[in-house]
């Protein structure tokens, strides 16, 4: 009975739903009608004030509004607000209660890469219903591309509740759906059929040794798995299947309008339209090479069930000009001083073995023809150097300490000389030396040697001073043997020392000028926004345009202190006036501009742009004719 | 007479003689003397049927399989005891994965006096052996058997005063499903068919009736209704 109810109350529900959604249907209909009619549109304002632009903490300004300033003529000026009547006479201005200015267009500075917009959103009354949601997407476009910036989202509390229902009713499918496959296999019967039919199993049930189920046999040969498909609740494993293979179905069914996460500024519910809604938008951007202006416009609908109603009409768009300090970079180059030697050294080793007391070279014996390819390589390379002339190749060879040195000192310049008869006529010429016995060489090896214990007494031996002795001695040590066939084939070696000279080249040292990359870099980046890089690479120099890149991430001081000691120029008196202002030394800051207008007419209007210097003209009413 | 006769009369006179107090096909007495007369003769050859089928059965149980392990098992069909008390018992052993063999013998010596002084009986000594197939695994799920019976019967008085008796040889084909309930205990619900051949003889009443008809006839008859339990060993 109480079954029947459930699936009659089931029934129920879409139908009261069915029902109460075809009576809203009616009225949304209507009121979109409304907004049809009213030409009701959501209206994009540039924000009231001026706060945004600059944040407070990071200029003092003095409270006064009158400014003495001392002008190259030694003159004092006075500044201050003012005006002119209609009989030409100029009068100090009161400031007033500020005055709200609709425009549509705003200046607004780039700071350390970034640019701040703000503007407002109002929502009228009627484009406001709990039956619908209004979506508002801000358009940016920035040179050709139009980002799409968060939207706003204001829900209806009706709107939000049928969504709420959707994915409830979509988490109950869910639900529904058996994770466990413990819970799809009829367990006791089978736990009962393992404790009869595998004896093994049945047995270690209180042993803590590991069987591995999949490869025990029960009676007849049974397997583990044959019994476990056996027990599977197959009816109940087909629909949990089939629920499965419905879920992305479902989930279109029930969650008609899903969530919107990602990409909103604002969802906010309301559950009636009786008021209007106004949202402070403030959006960053990054900066690009050549960004001169944002345009800003709304676009939105009015949604239902996620199916679109009503586009909202496109009315205003707000334009912000952009303007950055990159532009008044000083483009020059830089070059800096190099040192070119005249001569110049190489040196390279070989393995070359020498069958014992021989000293005939070998390619076929143990790794020779790859050392001598090697050596050969490195000389047709030496050879091949249009800017260099082979001079002298200094051929070294070593021998490992048995035997007497005599006869090792001997052996090995016979096996230099061996060898530079081997390689043959090239542009070096030949020199061979003997390294008879590399004891130096063995010393090192010993020493980073890591399976040697007795280090201590091998090194011991060193103290005889004749070698033959220290020879005999040393072939004593315990570990003789392990150095004798690990580490003497390492001292048979051969050194190859190249020499050469640059070619045309008669002193020794030349000084020549080559443009600076690291400052082209710099540059580059300054060009390219890239604030903190261009301030790390171009810091050494101490330029304009250091002191333009330290002003771009804010090191204030720093940048002012540069351009002090730099000579005046009109970029120079500009950057340090905003500089000035900046740190709030406005008195300064005021003598730098109008001293950079002088040199520079076109500054004036530079002036306008930075809000740095915007804020002083308005303040103390400069005006450039 | 070889070897085997002589087992079974032997196992006839001191182990099945015995056990019938009464003889449950006549209103005459056997008696020892009796066993060289007709009578004995007729018992003596349908029970020496009834081992063959019983040895065949055993035999096949015991060497059928004797590589892998067996098991054994032993059940009786409560529904029986509800039919006149027949007791009944079911010993059977599993040969391959697939299939099992079994022996059956229901036994039911049991007259009632009714109220109005007359008599009901459904008296019979039955003897099966058959083969059961399991499709997923021995005793365990579903199964389907045959089975080859032997029945003596006496029954009447029941609906009807009249009685018949006789002996009857056929084929049982039967089907139902097994429930593992413990290591050891199955429950199993089944229910099956027979039909043969069986000699009969009619009389008016369960006790001094008269003959009223003899011969032989085919039939078909419900068989095997059983909830069983089976024990597993």
């Amino acid at each position: 009975m109480r079954r029947i109810l459930t699936r009659l109350t089931a029934a129920a529900v879409p139908a009261a739903a069915l029902l109460a959604s075809v009576s809203c249907a009616v009225s949304v209909r209507r009121d979109i009608q409304a907004l049809v009619e009213d030409s009701t549109s959501v209206s994009i304002l540039l924000p009231h004030g001026d706060g945004l632009d600059i944040p407070e903490t990071d200029t003092a300004f003095s409270s006064s509004d009158t400014l003495t300033v001392t002008d190259p003529d030694g003159r004092r000026v006075f500044f201050m607000k003012g005006g002119m009547d209609s009989s030409g006479t100029i009068l100090a201005a009161e400031p007033l209660q500020e005055i709200v200015i609709t425009a549509r267009a705003k200046h607004i500075a780039e700071r350390s890469g970034r640019i701040q917009t703000a503007f407002d959103i109002n929502i009228p009354a009627g484009m406001i219903n709990p039956e619908w949601q209004l979506r508002l997407v801000p358009l940016a476009v920035i040179l050709n591309d139009t980002v799409r910036l968060d939207a706003l989202h204001v829900t209806g509390s009706g709107y939000r509740e049928s969504q709420i229902r959707g994915y409830r009713l979509y988490r109950r499918f869910v639900s529904s759906i058996i994770s466990d496959s413990a819970d799809l296999i009829y367990q006791e019967l089978l736990e009962t059929f393992i404790a009869r039919n595998f004896p093994v199993l049945a047995a270690m049930k209180n042993d803590s040794s590991v069987v591995d189920t999949e490869v025990v046999e029960g009676l007849y040969g049974i397997s583990m798995q044959e019994a476990r498909e056996h027990f599977i609740k197959k009816l109940a494993s087909w629909r949990n299947n089939r629920k499965k293979s419905r879920l992305q179905d479902k989930y279109r069914q029930f969650v008609k309008d899903p969530y919107i996460i990602r990409g909103l500024r604002l969802d906010t519910v309301v559950s009636d339209g009786s008021g209007g809604l106004e949202y402070a938008y403030i959006q960053e951007f990054q900066t690009k090479p050549g960004l001169r202006k944002i345009e800003v416009v709304l676009r939105g609908g009015i949604y239902r069930q996620g199916i679109r109603l009503f586009d909202v009409p496109v009315r205003d768009t707000l334009t912000f000009y952009v303007s950055s300090l990159s532009t008044l970079i000083d483009d020059c180059e830089k070059y800096v001083r190099k040192v070119i030697d005249r001569k110049m050294e190489f040196n390279t080793s070989a393995y070359i073995s020498f069958p014992a007391g021989g000293c005939t070279v070998d390619g076929s014996y143990f790794d020779n023809s790859s050392e001598l390819a090697h050596i050969k390589a490195v000389m047709e390379e030496m050879t091949e150097q249009k800017d260099f002339i082979a001079d002298s190749l200094i051929i070294t060879a070593s021998c490992s300490p048995e035997g007497s040195y005599g006869n090792n000192r001997k052996l090995a310049l016979k096996r230099a000389s061996a060898i530079s008869g081997y390689l043959g006529r090239t542009g070096f010429r030949y020199v061979e030396r003997s390294n008879a016995e590399d004891w130096d060489g063995l010393r090192s090896l010993i020493l980073s040697d890591t399976v040697l214990t007795d280090k201590d007494g091998i090194l011991d031996v060193w103290k005889t001073a004749s070698l033959d002795q220290r020879e005999a001695r040393l072939s004593t040590h315990p570990e003789y043997r392990y150095i004798k066939e690990r580490l003497y084939p390492m001292l048979r070696k051969v050194n190859f020392d190249f020499y050469l000279h640059r070619r045309g080249m008669v002193k020794d040292t030349i000084q020549t000028t080559e443009p600076d990359t690291v400052y082209a870099a710099g540059l580059k980046a300054l060009k390219e926004h890239n604030y903190t890089t261009a301030a790390r690479l171009l810091s050494s120099y101490r330029d304009i345009n250091c002191a333009l890149a330290f002003l771009a991430v804010e090191y204030n001081s720093s940048a002012a202190e540069i351009l002090e000691a730099l000579p005046k120029s009109g970029k120079r008196d500009y950057l340090l006036a905003i500089a000035r202002s900046r740190c709030g030394d406005e008195r300064r800051a005021v003598e730098h501009f109008l001293s950079a207008v002088r040199q520079d007419k076109s500054l004036a209007f530079r002036g306008n742009l930075d809000p740095e210097i915007n804020r002083l003209m308005e303040k103390y009413d400069i005006t450039i004719q | 007479m070889n070897f085997t006769d002589l087992v079974f009369s032997f196992c006839f006179k001191h182990i099945i003689l015995p056990l019938h107090p009464k003889p449950m096909w006549g209103r005459q007495r056997v008696s020892g003397r009796l066993k060289q007369g007709r009578r004995f003769r007729m018992l003596y050859s349908d029970m020496r049927t009834f081992y063959t089928i019983a040895l065949a059965a055993v035999l096949l149980t015991m060497f059928g399989n004797t590589a892998s392990a067996q098991r054994w098992s032993i059940s009786t069909n409560m529904l029986d005891y509800a039919d006149f008390l027949t007791l009944n018992v079911e010993g059977g052993v599993s040969v391959h994965r697939h299939w099992s063999v079994s022996v059956k013998g229901r036994y039911n010596p049991f007259y009632f006096r009714t109220d109005s002084g007359g008599q009901l009986q459904n008296k019979t000594l039955t003897v099966a052996a058959g083969a059961r197939y399991w499709p997923f695994f021995v005793y365990s799920g579903f199964y389907y058997g045959t089975r080859l019976q032997w029945s003596r019967y006496n029954s009447g008085g029941i609906f009807s005063p009249v009685t018949e008796e006789g002996d009857a040889m056929g084929l049982g084909l039967m089907f139902g499903y097994s429930l593992i309930v413990t290591k050891h205990i199955n429950i199993e619900f089944g229910l099956g068919l027979w039909g043969g051949a069986a000699v009969y003889r009619k009389y008016s009443s369960p006790v001094c009736g008269k003959r009223t008809g003899s011969g032989v006839k085919a039939f078909i008859a419900p068989n095997d209704i059983h909830i069983n339990l089976m024990f597993n060993f």
